[in-house]
């Protein structure tokens, strides 16, 4: 069996690097994307199993994202985990309205995220 | 008769005639007696006698023929001679009868009378001269003088008719004279005809006796004889006569003319009669006074009215002047008028005032001037009706008004309603005048004011019912009641005991009016006179009406106005504390929008460093899990982990410092909270010496909130007091909480130096701080004030007396029950 993907999708580099560096160690493939358009191209390219999503972000923010994600017919089945540093209110209902896998304020713990990401691809803990 | 009448001729005085003789005898004598001792000397005796005679007679004879004799008989001639002329060239008859009643003489003026020739009538009796009804009396006047001497008739003059010769008779006038002679005694008739006269006389006496006619026609005509009979009879009158003369017809003509002229004035009369009776029973009908006096003020007329109201008589009043009927300045005033009335000739309106029985009178009178012919005032006219009731009514009503007026000021009524009471019994002669009101609950009549001074007004009250007795009667039916004093009170008016004490208001002749506003009664007006005095006027419930209307308005008005009052400082109050509430929403709303900017600035930052703090937390979590890395290490990355959990906790303060927390309201225990708090501070405090004293309620319901907003609050809390106790060391931190109406309270106290007054307005503010640079951020208090805000309750903070400051808590105890449903059904979706 291929390699799940994650496609993490963050305008700060560095949450990106250190997020793709946690996962290749837990055996993930990982695409990325800096910005909402990128992300929404990756999607649909790359097929991932699952999308790690920041909120606030560049070219489009992770709403336009997520939505465009879940109309389209080839993406609409991927599981999304919204990743965000915003404290906005009512965020978090809003994601979860359009059908988010999980949802993590930054800072998160990161245990809880890759159980998260394991639960929406489908694979037990890891190691199993 | 020549012989007669000589004898009655006018002789030489016979004084004279005497003298003479004796003259001529003694001279003649003395010549006798000087001649005859000459020319017969010594002749003596006889002789001598006879020669003295003899010498003596023709001595004297020559002187008494001249001196006497001649003179005398020249004289009868004389007179004889004009006797007979007189009587023939008389033109009345003279005729002279003897004692025998035989003719003597018979003149010509007779004979023309008569118609007799003297020749025919001399020696004959008188009596075929007279008619044959006068000859017996003829001869019975003659036997009766003959035997007598004496008649009647001498020196008279008579009338009678006399019988001519030819038969007819004739008036004559008869003067009789009787005169005597040596033949005897002589009567001589002088005869007059006097047909003429008597025609004269007759015609005379048919116009005296016309006029007289035309006189008593006249007087009957004007006495209102019927003018037709009188005219009927005088053409009788005339009718009498067989034919009309000249006379006659000029006697109808004024007959005619009379009684034209006495119709028209009868008919004057009669129009002016009706016309004085029509003004005489005006006059006297006529309510008013009615007068007249003339131009020097006298009085010539009163009517009826004037009589009565001034207890005078027409008869005693005529012709006085006002000066002699009263006195002085009142007829000063009438007199004034009048003058004017004179002066100006037209008619004056103006009021006088009279003196009557019960005082001065005001009248309102007209005066006009009564032209004469000339269109000089004559008369001054007068007439006048009595204004002072109304005068009097104008007073009353004026006085009224004022009070009314007076009464409408609303301030300080009770006070001045007693005065204004006064004044209406003055202007309304009543005795007292009292106003009672109703309570509010309907049972009482109170009294509020009364015309009575000393009477304890506040105790002064009646029931309504039967006890109230008319007052209570008049309240309940609204109908004023009004006893006039005749007879005992009837039992339902009488005041029961011992309500019959209250002395205002018992009497013997009384009005109660209800005091009625927009139809609603709100007391009685009660007002008495003592029975000795004057019933009560018609005018006078009026009046009191009037007056019971106007103090029941004001009554309300004032009762209006203290509402109005009431309410308005009722407003005032809510406005005041309005503005302070808004005024303190302000403060607060400022303070919000303080937090507000700053929690937007927070929510920025606190993204900007998630996202540093994601990437750290990040790589060490994932070195942990590195089996390569030695122990150190580890408890190094352990460390990392653990400051960048700090680091979140302080993110997340900011976060919900912006009040954009995620954090969920439950019902909580405060005091467990508060609990919780001091597990995390206990011993920081313990390390400073800081005695903790707690005194919890353990009653306290469950309060809607934020379990971990609601910890951060009171870690705030009690780390400022941790700190504001340092500098001294020790120090207790007491802790209360207790219930306080529908809020929880908790209070945090120090014992450190208190708040000082100039930054208790900045505590609560962000960034404001008074510990040392990076000791604090400043923003403790501003967020525990955002917590509570947001909790629906409220925080403050006092400075102790005994030293120190204390924070107060209050968090409500239901309000948020609706929103601990929604946050607990939202967090488990």
């Amino acid at each position: 069996m291929s390699a799940r993907r994650v496609l993490v999708v963050d305008d700060d580099p560095a949450v990106v690097q250190m997020l793709t560096s946690i996962l290749r160690k837990e055996g993930y493939d990982v695409v990325t994307a800096l910005d909402a358009l990128q992300g929404v191209m990756r999607a649909h390219r790359d097929k991932p199993d699952v999308i790690l999503l920041d909120i606030m972000m560049p070219a489009g923010g992770g709403f336009s994202v997520l939505e465009r994600l879940k109309t389209s017919i080839h993406t609409s089945m991927i599981p999304v985990i919204v990743l965000t540093g915003s404290v906005e209110a009512g965020i978090e209902d809003k994601a979860r309205v359009l059908g988010v896998q999980g949802f993590f304020h930054k800072p998160c713990d990161i245990g809880a995220l890759l159980d998260c990401i394991r639960q929406a691809v489908g694979e037990g803990p890891p190691g199993s | 008769m020549k012989q007669y009448t000589w004898t009655v001729a006018s002789l030489p005085s016979p004084l004279r005639l005497f003298l003479t003789v004796l003259v001529i005898v003694f001279l003649a004598e003395a010549a006798v007696m000087f001649l005859l001792p000459v020319l017969l000397p010594g002749v003596e005796g006889l002789a001598g006698a006879i020669a003295d005679a003899s010498i003596l007679t023709v001595l004297s004879a020559p002187f008494l023929w001249w001196f006497i004799v001649r003179p005398l008989c020249s004289t009868a001639m004389a007179e004889q001679a004009r006797a007979v002329t007189i009587v023939a060239h008389s033109s009345d008859g003279i005729i002279t009868i003897n004692e025998q009643g035989l003719v003597e003489s018979f003149n010509q003026a007779a004979e023309c009378l008569f118609g007799y020739r003297e020749e025919e009538v001399l020696g004959k009796p008188l009596n075929f001269l007279m008619p044959e009804r006068y000859r017996d009396a003829h001869r019975r006047g003659l036997e009766r003088v003959r035997s007598t001497g004496e008649s009647h008739l001498i020196g008279k003059t008579i009338e009678l008719y006399g019988l001519r010769k030819d038969g007819s008779e004739f008036p004559l006038e008869l003067s009789l004279a009787a005169w005597k002679t040596a033949k005897g005694a002589f009567y001589t008739g002088i005869i007059r005809d006097i047909t003429e006269r008597k025609q004269v006389e007759r015609a005379l006496e048919a116009r005296v006796r016309q006029w007289e006619t035309v006189v008593g026609l006249c007087q009957r005509a004007l006495a209102g004889a019927d003018p037709s009979t009188l005219m009927d009879e005088a053409v009788a009158l005339v009718a009498q006569r067989r034919t009309f003369t000249q006379d006659d017809v000029q006697f109808l003509q004024v007959v005619s003319n009379v009684l034209l002229a006495a119709i028209q004035r009868r008919r004057a009369e009669e129009a002016l009669r009706e016309s004085e009776e029509r003004f005489a029973s005006f006059m006297s009908h006529l309510p008013g006074l009615a007068w007249m006096k003339d131009a020097e003020g006298r009085y010539v007329y009163i009517n009826e009215s004037y009589e009565k109201t001034f207890h005078m008589k027409l008869s005693d009043l005529c012709g006085k002047t006002d000066d002699e009927v009263w006195p002085p300045a009142i007829a000063a005033q009438y007199q004034e008028n009048d003058r004017q009335v004179m002066r100006s000739r037209a008619a004056l309106q103006t009021i006088e005032t009279a003196l009557h029985d019960d005082g001065l009178h005001y009248w309102l009178v007209c005066k006009f001037p009564i032209l004469d012919e000339n269109g000089t005032p004559a008369m001054v006219g007068g007439a006048a009706v009595d204004i002072t009731d109304q005068k009097r009514m104008e007073e009353t009503l004026q006085a009224l008004y004022l009070a009314s007026l007076a009464i409408q000021e609303p301030l300080a009524l009770r006070a001045r309603l007693g005065r204004l009471l006064q004044v209406a019994r003055d202007v309304l002669h009543m005795d007292r005048l009292n106003i009672l009101l109703a309570d509010s609950a309907g049972q009482w009549l109170e009294m509020v004011a009364s015309t009575e001074a000393g009477e304890p007004l506040e105790t002064l009250r009646v029931p309504i019912g039967p006890e109230g007795g008319g007052l209570a009667q008049a309240y309940r039916t609204q109908q004023p009641i009004v006893w006039d004093g005749q007879g005992p009170v009837p039992e339902a008016l009488r005041l029961k005991p011992p309500y019959d004490q209250v002395k205002a208001i018992r009497s013997q002749a009384f009005i109660i009016l209800p005091l009625v506003v927009h139809g609603r009664v709100i007391g009685v007006l009660a007002t008495d006179r003592r029975t000795s005095r004057r019933p009560f006027e018609p005018a006078l419930l009026g009046l009191l009406q009037l007056f019971a209307t106007q103090a029941a308005l004001a009554i309300e008005h004032a009762r209006l106005y203290e509402q109005v009052t009431r309410h308005a400082e009722e407003l005032e109050q809510r406005v005041e504390e309005r503005t302070r509430a808004l005024q303190e929403a302000q403060a607060q709303l400022v303070q919000s929008a303080k937090l507000a900017a700053l929690g937007t600035l927070a929510a920025g930052v606190a993204h900007e460093l998630n996202q540093p703090l994601t990437v750290i937390r990040g790589y060490a979590q994932a070195l942990m899990a590195d089996d390569r890395l030695d122990l150190e290490t580890k408890a190094d990355l352990d460390r990392i982990q653990a400051q960048t959990t700090r680091m979140a906790r302080i993110i997340n303060h900011l976060r919900d410092f912006s009040r954009q927390s995620h954090g969920t309201f439950e019902p909580l225990a405060l005091n467990q909270v508060i609990e919780d708090s001091f597990t995390l501070l206990s011993q920081q405090l313990q390390a400073r010496n800081i005695e903790v004293v707690k005194a919890l309620d353990p009653g306290l319901p469950m309060i809607p909130g934020d379990r971990f907003q609601l910890e951060q609050v009171f870690i705030n809390l009690i780390t400022n007091a941790r700190d504001a106790m340092q500098p001294q060391g020790g120090g207790r931190l007491t802790v209360t909480t207790r219930v306080a109406g529908g809020f929880v309270e908790a209070a945090v106290a120090d014992t450190g130096p208190g708040i000082p007054e100039a930054i208790r307005d900045l505590i609560f503010d962000p960034f404001f701080t008074t510990k040392e640079v990076g000791q604090g951020t400043g923003l403790g208090l501003s967020i525990s004030y955002g917590i509570i805000t947001q909790h629906g309750g409220e925080i403050r903070v006092e400075n102790r007396p005994e030293g120190g400051a204390v924070f107060v808590v209050r968090l409500p105890i239901t309000k948020h029950a609706a929103g601990v449903e929604r946050q607990e059904s939202r967090s488990g979706a």
